[in-house]
């Protein structure tokens, strides 16, 4: 089936929604409701103004950063914690903490200690991602089957040679998908800290279009960041085949 | 070349509040004495201690008293002089045929044009020439296991170990194999101990078959095979190879049922 096949039918789905979308609001007759063509025409709009790009290019910057810390830290820590039992028994109950703790009510508090910066949107973004990716190298790791470390011991593999050989290349499908998660976590992360912020980029952009009333601007700027988002993962999946081929092929 | 004196093990099942701890007599003084070049076959009921024993000589298991000696050097770790194909193959997902078969020279640090070359020679003998940058995913069971004996071949070690290589292949597979070894092993004779449940396979392919029980485990008898070499398939229809046969699935059936019988009180 070739690629537009395969999008056709979810492309279809789409339409259809939008359409449906029109019938509905014509129903409700609201002018608060807003109109698929209106939010459609706001969506191109907002993509070719300039300022557009600009606000995302500041919100970015707090994802881009928070999301390469807190992979490079995390990949690390997680590797460090899942080989040796007393250090994941004192680090899991952090992780844990910081996957449930309450993001919305402790960023107004934490932007009070930090200011408005980009390191505070940097550590809102890692805070939300970090844990994530901690958890599944950590899972990762154990996974690597205890025959296959046997026979790399077996084979004269030192324990330098047994984690660059065995054990990284083999927690690396767990740590991709860590990866992936966290990529969505910190897309979340920098969302939430810029409509909870609002000061710079796009939350200054869904501010104005808050205060003016206007849903359809709104519409487009969150058909945006999904856009965007969508994009970004996209590009994490085709950089995960090309890492980890082996993990996507047709078994037998 | 190998022995091993006085070996014991005693694993430990700690208690919980609802368990009493519990051991496990895994090995009590086994003894044995292997030639250089024969091949053993260890069979017997799950639980008598036959793989404990394969990794104790492996050096992967620490024996709690007693030593092993193999080629005159105390047994105290893993080293590919003792080299060990795996029940369930071992084989690194994320690399080709040709990488996983010359693994062990990788880590030795042999340059990679000369791995290459001793892999290509092995990966041939087994019978897998075409397949040098297939995945482990692609290959069916039987060619995995090859591809295992393939690289502990490939450092040329003293001892062979053989941890029921055989048990996850289908019927057809299995004979297939058992005669492919006896072929390699007659072209490249070496030490190997080879752990199984299959009667077959104990007695087509040794030189010595050493039976075990469970409860403590222990060597119940060593067999001689006096079934001529070079061995083929049709050893299989000779008078001494049933009776052989009838003897130890006698001792086995015996081992089997006390150990059902334990299990079940």
């Amino acid at each position: 089936m070739n690629k537009t096949k395969r999008y056709l039918p979810s492309l279809g789905f789409f339409v259809f929604l939008l359409l449906a979308w029109q019938v509905f609001r014509k129903l409700f007759d609201s002018i608060l409701i807003p109109s698929t063509f209106g939010m459609v025409r706001a969506f191109f709009q907002l993509l070719v103004k300039g300022s557009t790009w600009n606000a995302f290019w500041i919100s970015n910057q707090s994802l881009v950063l928070g999301f390469v810390i807190s992979g490079v830290v995390g990949i690390a820590v997680g590797l460090l914690i899942g080989r040796r039992a007393w250090l994941e028994r004192a680090v899991d109950p952090w992780l844990d903490f910081m996957l449930v703790v309450p993001m919305a009510m402790i960023m107004p508090a934490l932007i009070m200690a930090m200011g408005f910066s980009l390191s505070s949107r940097v550590v809102i973004v890692c805070l939300f991602t970090f844990p994530v990716i901690v958890i599944n190298t950590q899972a990762g790791l154990k996974q690597v089957s205890s025959e296959l470390v046997d026979m790399a011991h077996v084979f004269g593999a030192n324990e330098y040679k047994l984690w660059v050989k065995i054990l990284i290349k083999g927690a690396a499908p767990l740590v991709w998908s860590g990866l992936r998660s966290g990529l969505g976590r910190a897309i979340s992360g920098m969302v939430l800290s810029e409509l909870l912020l609002s000061s710079v980029g796009i939350g200054i952009l869904f501010q104005t279009f808050q205060g003016n009333f206007d849903p359809e601007m709104t519409f487009g700027l969150v058909a945006l960041l999904v856009c965007e988002s969508l994009l970004l993962l996209k590009i994490m999946n085709v950089v995960e085949r090309r890492a980890i081929p082996w993990f996507y092929i047709e078994r037998v | 070349m190998i022995s091993i004196t006085n070996a014991n093990k005693t694993f430990v099942k700690p208690g919980s509040r609802k368990v009493e701890a519990s051991s496990v007599e895994v090995l009590k003084n086994v003894n044995l004495e292997i030639k250089e070049n024969e091949f053993i076959t260890i069979v017997g009921p799950s639980g008598c201690g036959k793989t404990t024993l394969l990794r104790a000589v492996a050096g992967l298991t620490k024996l709690d008293s007693g030593e092993i000696k193999a080629a005159g050097d105390l047994v105290t770790g893993p080293s590919p002089d003792r080299a060990m194909v795996f029940q369930s193959f071992a084989l690194m997902p994320w690399a080709n045929v040709m990488r996983n078969v010359a693994f062990g020279l990788e880590i030795r640090g042999v340059g990679k044009d000369e791995r290459e070359t001793i892999a290509r020679e092995l990966i041939l003998a087994v019978g897998l020439k075409g397949f040098e940058n297939s995945l482990p995913g692609e290959l069916s069971g039987g060619m995995k296991q090859r591809v295992g004996l393939a690289r502990a071949l490939a450092v040329n070690p003293k001892i062979l170990l053989m941890d029921e290589p055989f048990g996850g292949l289908d019927e057809q597979t299995k004979r297939l194999m058992q005669e492919e070894l006896l072929r390699l092993w007659e072209s490249q004779k070496k030490t190997v101990i080879f752990v199984t449940h299959s009667l077959d396979e104990a007695i087509l392919l040794a030189d010595r078959c050493v039976l075990m029980a469970a409860r403590p485990g222990h060597i119940t008898e060593v067999l001689d095979i006096p079934l001529g070499r070079p061995r083929t398939r049709d050893a299989e229809r000779t008078s001494t190879y049933i009776d052989l046969k009838e003897k130890i699935w006698d001792h086995l059936r015996t081992a089997q049922i006390q150990e059902n019988a334990a299990k079940g009180a």
